[in-house]
């Protein structure tokens, strides 16, 4: 019996508890050259975040590292409001946040990137997300390269 | 007689374009509407905007020609993009539909399809602000935590 046929991109299945497909690419090409340095430049400019050594990588995003397990890309930022909806996250205030939530960043109600909540001192929330096709990272909510 | 002593412009080469800040905000975007937002801002696209919507179509043209090699090679299309949807004349944009790239990209027609449906011809405006004069912004910026 021949093997499956494996696409560089191909989606897989991944669904909401309420059983709708979320939209997502499992990109399996190898990331342009280029993409180490940047990673060499976001450890310089975020000296206070923890920088994992993975990646680079474009199988997987931020939402695809919060949402499903590191295994695929999740592009839009539909997908991630469905998902929020259906399956049921609810909003709750900062003191009320422990490890293992999930923060969302949002610029003008448009969902940009999201990571997961590892530690929380005081005021300090600590996230751990992966910052585009580059690497991940632990970082404070708001020292990122995304608005909050 | 009267006379005036006049100077010509500085003259803008696609070589001195500084793309460093598009392909760091290409290596960390997350989602297309994020790299959107990021390069509408860009000194790079800003810059391009002001060359002639026929020479961004071209090196739109060649950028899409062959798979990216590296991070610049990967952002270029995009920035060439947005520089065309800036144009106030929008069949720059309307032309750049008929260019694909001759390699598998999901971002690229998934931002050529907002650009287009977001088209809003646009003009810079440099204002002087008298002092004590408040200027807002009016962006809301967020962090939501679900659990």
């Amino acid at each position: 019996m021949r093997p499956p046929l494996i696409l560089m991109r191909s989606p897989l299945k991944l669904e909401t508890r309420r059983r709708n497909q979320i939209e997502n690419y499992l990109n399996r090409e190898p990331v342009a050259e280029g993409f180490q340095k940047a990673i060499e430049d976001l450890k310089k400019r975020y000296p206070n975040a923890k920088h994992r050594p993975v990646g680079p990588s474009g199988q997987y995003n931020c939402h695809g590292l919060t949402f499903a397990a590191r295994r695929t890309w999740i592009r839009d930022p539909k997908e991630i409001n469905k998902i929020l909806d259906e399956d049921e996250y609810k909003q709750i205030q900062q003191n009320e946040v422990i490890p293992g939530d999930i923060a969302v960043y949002y610029l003008n109600g448009d969902v940009e990137h999201s990571g997961q909540v590892v530690k929380r001192e005081s005021y300090f929330i600590w996230i751990l997300s992966k910052w585009g096709q580059c690497h991940e990272a632990i970082h404070l909510a708001g020292d990122c390269e995304y608005d909050a | 007689m009267r006379y005036q002593i006049l100077q010509d412009g500085e003259m803008r080469r696609l070589e001195d374009i500084d793309f460093s800040r598009a392909e760091l905000s290409f290596a960390v975007a997350n989602t297309p509407s994020f790299l959107i937002r990021k390069l509408k801002s860009d000194p790079a696209v800003i810059e391009l905007s002001h060359f002639e919507g026929n020479e961004l179509l071209n090196w739109l043209m060649e950028s899409v020609r062959n798979r990216p090699t590296s991070l610049v090679q990967a952002v270029k299309p995009y920035v060439y993009l947005i520089a065309i949807a800036s144009k106030l004349d929008n069949q720059f944009l309307i032309r750049a539909g008929d260019i694909k790239p001759a390699y598998e990209d999901d971002w690229y027609p998934y931002i050529y399809r907002v650009l287009t449906e977001s088209y809003k011809p646009t003009t810079t405006t440099i204002f002087s602000l008298s002092p004590g004069a408040v200027a807002s912004n009016s962006a809301i910026h967020s962090a939501t935590v679900f659990n």
